[in-house]
């Protein structure tokens, strides 16, 4: 009988933890590679159009923000707002506030359904202020498509 | 003899996981998936681009126009075309396979690199639009006039180079570029053209 009783003492085995840093490391640096740092703070909310042929931005500094979009939080479509790197502008200020900038390019943030109008008036204003490469910045297709609203 | 061999006591690691943690979290709360991808433009200078619209005297064989609508519609001579059709006709338009008579005209240029190339150095891609247009609309035809830029010189690499456009050197690339340069207008419709 003595021989069985041995058994019943038997302990659970403790989960070895040693490779849990291991593996989180692992996720914090997939996550350190793949975001890129917002540099500046969005004041207007906007979705970027979808197109088939995309180049990659490749400057990483001196660089001009444009965003137009709408209010953030709301629906309303009605009122555009005009954001110039951090600070909610008029179309007019755009060469005054560039004036001592340095930039070389201007990065176009500008929501779908804003009329080209307004975008070419933007790129007028800051062909004034010096700046003549622009990016427009869209997202990848999923297909050659266009959602025409008829 | 008391003293045994004095054993190096263990770094206990087990707060290693939490330090991580704590470095996770805050990555995953102040990045933001910030898109880089877009599409380059080039503007000209002011002055440069008034001198030029001085002399618009550009042949018809020389002359691709698109039209956006206020509607969001593409127009190619005044009918309707779909965003696909964009490509195919821009190739044909920039390449001129067939040395065609109603197609760009072809001068023969040395390019460093690819030797003697016939080049349509002449032609001109117009975009026209309306001012009420969708920027989705605008950016797409744009998307697709510059795919069928990028589509020849991929395909002019493999013809006169041998080899996909990714793997060419710089000067290579350079000189497909030379082949196949960016030329597209874009200019606003006028209120008497609507």
């Amino acid at each position: 009988m003595s021989k069985f009783r041995q058994f019943t003492t038997r302990e659970v085995p403790s989960l070895n933890t040693a490779s849990l840093p291991d593996l989180v490391f692992s996720t914090l640096f997939f996550f350190m590679i793949l975001t890129t740092m917002r540099t500046v703070s969005l004041q207007t909310q906007f979705d970027i159009p979808a197109v088939t042929e995309l180049q990659k931005l490749e400057e990483k500094s001196h660089i001009t923000y444009v965003m137009v979009g709408y209010k953030p939080g709301s629906s309303d479509t009605s009122g555009m707002l005009i954001q110039l790197n951090s600070d909610l502008i008029t179309l007019d200020e755009i060469p005054a506030r560039l004036e001592n900038s340095d930039s070389q390019i201007a990065v176009l943030k500008i929501d779908k359904n804003i009329p080209v109008g307004l975008v070419q008036d933007i790129k007028q204003q800051l062909r004034q202020a010096g700046i003549l490469t622009i990016h427009y910045s869209a997202r990848k297709s999923p297909k050659n498509l266009l959602n025409f609203k008829n | 003899m008391l003293h045994r061999k004095r054993k190096i006591p263990q770094i206990n690691s087990s707060s290693m996981a939490d330090i991580a943690f704590l470095l996770l979290i805050f990555f995953l709360i102040t990045s933001s998936f910030d898109s880089k991808t877009g599409i380059y433009r080039k503007m000209n200078v002011p002055e440069i681009e008034n001198a030029l619209k001085k002399r618009m005297d550009i042949q018809d064989r020389n002359l691709l126009v698109f039209t956006i609508t206020a509607d969001n519609q593409i127009l190619y001579q005044d009918e309707v075309v779909s965003l696909e059709k964009i490509r195919p006709l821009s190739m044909v338009f920039i390449d001129n396979p067939d040395n065609a008579g109603f197609l760009p005209e072809k001068t023969v240029v040395a390019v460093p690199e690819a030797g003697e190339v016939a080049v349509t150095s002449q032609h001109v891609i117009s975009l026209k639009f309306d001012r009420k247009a969708d920027y989705q609309t605008y950016l797409s035809v744009l998307s697709e006039l510059i795919a069928a830029y990028n589509d020849l010189r991929r395909e002019a690499a493999h013809k006169l180079l041998h080899r996909s456009f990714e793997r060419l050197t710089g000067e290579q690339k350079e000189a497909m570029r030379t082949i196949y340069p960016y030329r597209i207008s874009e200019t606003e419709l006028k209120e008497d053209e609507k």
